[in-house]
């Protein structure tokens, strides 16, 4: 019964240990590293739930520029990509990750467009979602915040410099610093 | 649920109104005129005065689903009369998006509806 019982706690901190959320800060670009932003309160929270393979995501923008749209993605790092990431159609090549250049550094990648973070009078603003079910894997990643928003969207701007650069990255400070994200 | 998959639609506040201030917690109020007077317009045979605050934008996914939440505050004691909208796109009095056409501002949906000037109170005690 004593043996049961500890299996059954180590188990459940298992699952604890992988739920457990993720908090990292942005840093300036790829595109863009003027914008304004606070570094220091702004972050990123991320976790995945084992059980549901869900991944939820909290993006927090702090002192950026006022009243503005700013489109949050993941970048997946990859040579080929599945359409979907999720609930969300991912943007490749016919399925082959796009090669691209930013901070003198080449790789290929693979985006997926998650929503949009307004900000208020002061720059601030939020926005949470959650993707799934993911399929099982490993993702190496980077999220991105845009200078604008409708990149790969309907009802927005066009994708250009103006809209689609990247103004935040995270983790950086340079473009392919990732995050892995294992879905079990 | 069940809207246009991949789409932005921006959703917002319309505050019925006579004169309003220019801000709404933290956010700007629009459509103001000179002195704080509200806009009049005129939608679905209606014509009544109003403003608008911009909270958000709601992306949607391949299903055509999307949500989104906002704190809005702190607020001035009142009561407000106010219209929710989602409009047809993303940009309209905000940087970064479409331009504040037809194509992005138009209203898809408005709450409760379904006409213009149907309104629900919000009151800030």
């Amino acid at each position: 019964m004593k043996r049961i019982f500890l299996m059954v706690v180590a188990l459940l901190l298992s699952v604890i240990a992988a739920s457990a959320a993720t908090t990292q800060k942005w840093t300036a670009g790829w595109d863009n590293f003027s914008e304004p932003l606070n570094y220091n309160k702004s972050k990123i929270t991320w976790s995945v739930n084992p059980t549901t393979s869900k991944l939820s995501v909290t993006f927090k923008l702090v002192g950026a520029t006022p009243s503005k749209l700013y489109q949050v993605t993941i970048h997946f790092f990859c040579t080929t990509f599945p359409p979907t990431f999720g609930q969300f159609p991912t943007e490749t090549n016919n399925g082959a990750c796009v090669t691209i250049t930013r901070q003198g550094v080449t790789a290929s990648v693979a985006a997926v467009e998650l929503g949009v973070v307004t900000t208020d009078i002061n720059g601030n603003g939020t926005f949470a979602v959650v993707v799934g079910p993911v399929a099982s894997g490993t993702y190496t990643i980077e999220f991105v915040a845009r200078n604008g928003a409708g990149c790969g969207l309907v009802g927005g701007g066009p994708c250009d410099t103006n809209h689609a650069a990247g103004d935040f990255q995270s983790p950086g400070p340079t473009f392919g610093d990732t995050t892995t994200i294992t879905i079990p | 649920m069940g809207a246009t998959p991949g789409k932005l639609y921006q959703v917002d506040l319309t505050i019925f109104c006579t004169t309003f201030p220019t801000t709404f917690g933290q956010f700007p109020v629009l459509g103001l005129n000179p002195y704080g007077t509200c806009q009049t317009n005129t939608r679905q045979g209606v014509t009544a005065s109003e403003a608008f605050v911009e909270v958000g934008v709601v992306a949607t996914d391949m299903h055509g689903n999307g949500s989104f939440k906002v704190v809005v505050g702190p607020v001035p004691s009142g009561t407000y009369n106010v219209e929710f909208r989602v409009l047809n796109g993303a940009g309209c009095g905000l940087i970064g998006g479409g331009p504040c056409d037809q194509d992005h501002s138009s209203a898809d949906f408005q709450s409760p509806g379904p006409i213009f000037g149907d309104t629900t109170t919000i009151t800030v005690p």
